[in-house]
């Protein structure tokens, strides 16, 4: 029965961390983008 | 960021995917032969159908790219691999850990196993030649060749456990005779594939909305280290 339980949570670390890495992305072209946009308003 | 719709759509997900996990562990009925640990099946195989579906999407961007094009089929095809290829490693993770205790060993060369081992590799260098080349019409048109061309290890997977008879048990579902499960597992089955692949559709929606933001900032950091460049191509 291990097994079972190690794979349901092998599946939810891969596909939690591919969420997570998502988020990551986001937050780190949203703060690249507001980051652009600053600096075109103030040229 | 993300729209009201997409918000639904991935809650839909969770909730879809949190009652197949119930259908799995407590609806579906233990299997008389090998116990608990064929609950592995459930998301082992939706996981693969998804994948099936994540690169047949790569396939058609790469079609639609080659013919048109088209920058948004190439977006498309671009995270739809990367979704397949996570669904192939979540297939092939779940697999080994379910062949332990049935088989006794993790991994051996059977021919779904490898032909799947393969598929993974392929779309792994679909990313890789996405990563190396040079960004642009080059890497497109290099991308959706190994896309279509990847794409024939599919059936091979699909249909190895057919062609040749090694350790891997062969087709269930689309047996001669309809499918050799009882109905609760069916059923059980039925909604934990529906739910991975609205998971699959929300992981690609969100993904392709983080690829159009990368995009924007990259029209934006280019105009604001060379504004004469990104002028002169306004002007032309």
């Amino acid at each position: 029965v291990i097994y079972l339980y190690i794979a349901y949570a092998a599946a939810v670390v891969l596909i939690g961390g591919y969420v997570l890495y998502l988020i990551a992305q986001v937050r780190s072209v949203r703060s690249e983008l507001e980051e652009l946009e600053r600096r075109f308003r103030t040229r | 960021m993300f729209s009201s719709r997409l918000q639904l759509a991935a809650a839909g997900s969770v909730l879809a995917l949190l009652a197949a996990g119930a259908m799995a562990f407590l609806y579906a009925p233990k299997d008389a032969l090998q116990g608990d640990v064929q609950r592995i099946f459930y998301f082992h195989v939706s996981a693969a159908i998804a994948a099936y579906a994540a690169f047949a999407v790569v396939l058609v961007g790469g079609v639609v790219y080659l013919w048109r094009e088209s920058a948004v089929a190439d977006r498309v095809a671009r995270c739809a691999a990367e979704i397949g290829l996570l669904m192939t490693t979540v297939c092939l993770v779940m697999g080994m850990l379910w062949a332990k205790p049935i088989w006794g060993v993790f991994w051996t060369w059977d021919a779904r196993l490898t032909s799947t081992l393969v598929l993974w590799m392929i779309y792994a260098g679909y990313l890789l030649v996405r990563r190396v080349a040079e960004p642009g019409r080059q890497a497109a048109r290099l991308a959706a060749v190994v896309g279509i061309v990847g794409f024939v290890d599919v059936p091979v997977v699909h249909f190895s456990v057919t062609w040749w008879r090694t350790l891997h048990p062969g087709p269930v579902l689309s047996a001669a005779g309809g499918p050799q499960l009882p109905p609760e597992m069916l059923y059980a089955f039925g909604v934990t594939v529906v739910s991975v692949l609205a998971l699959t559709f929300v992981l690609l929606a969100v993904r392709y909305r983080v690829e159009l933001l990368f995009e924007a900032a990259a029209a934006l950091r280019a105009d604001a280290f060379e504004p004469r460049r990104t002028a002169a191509l306004v002007a032309e």
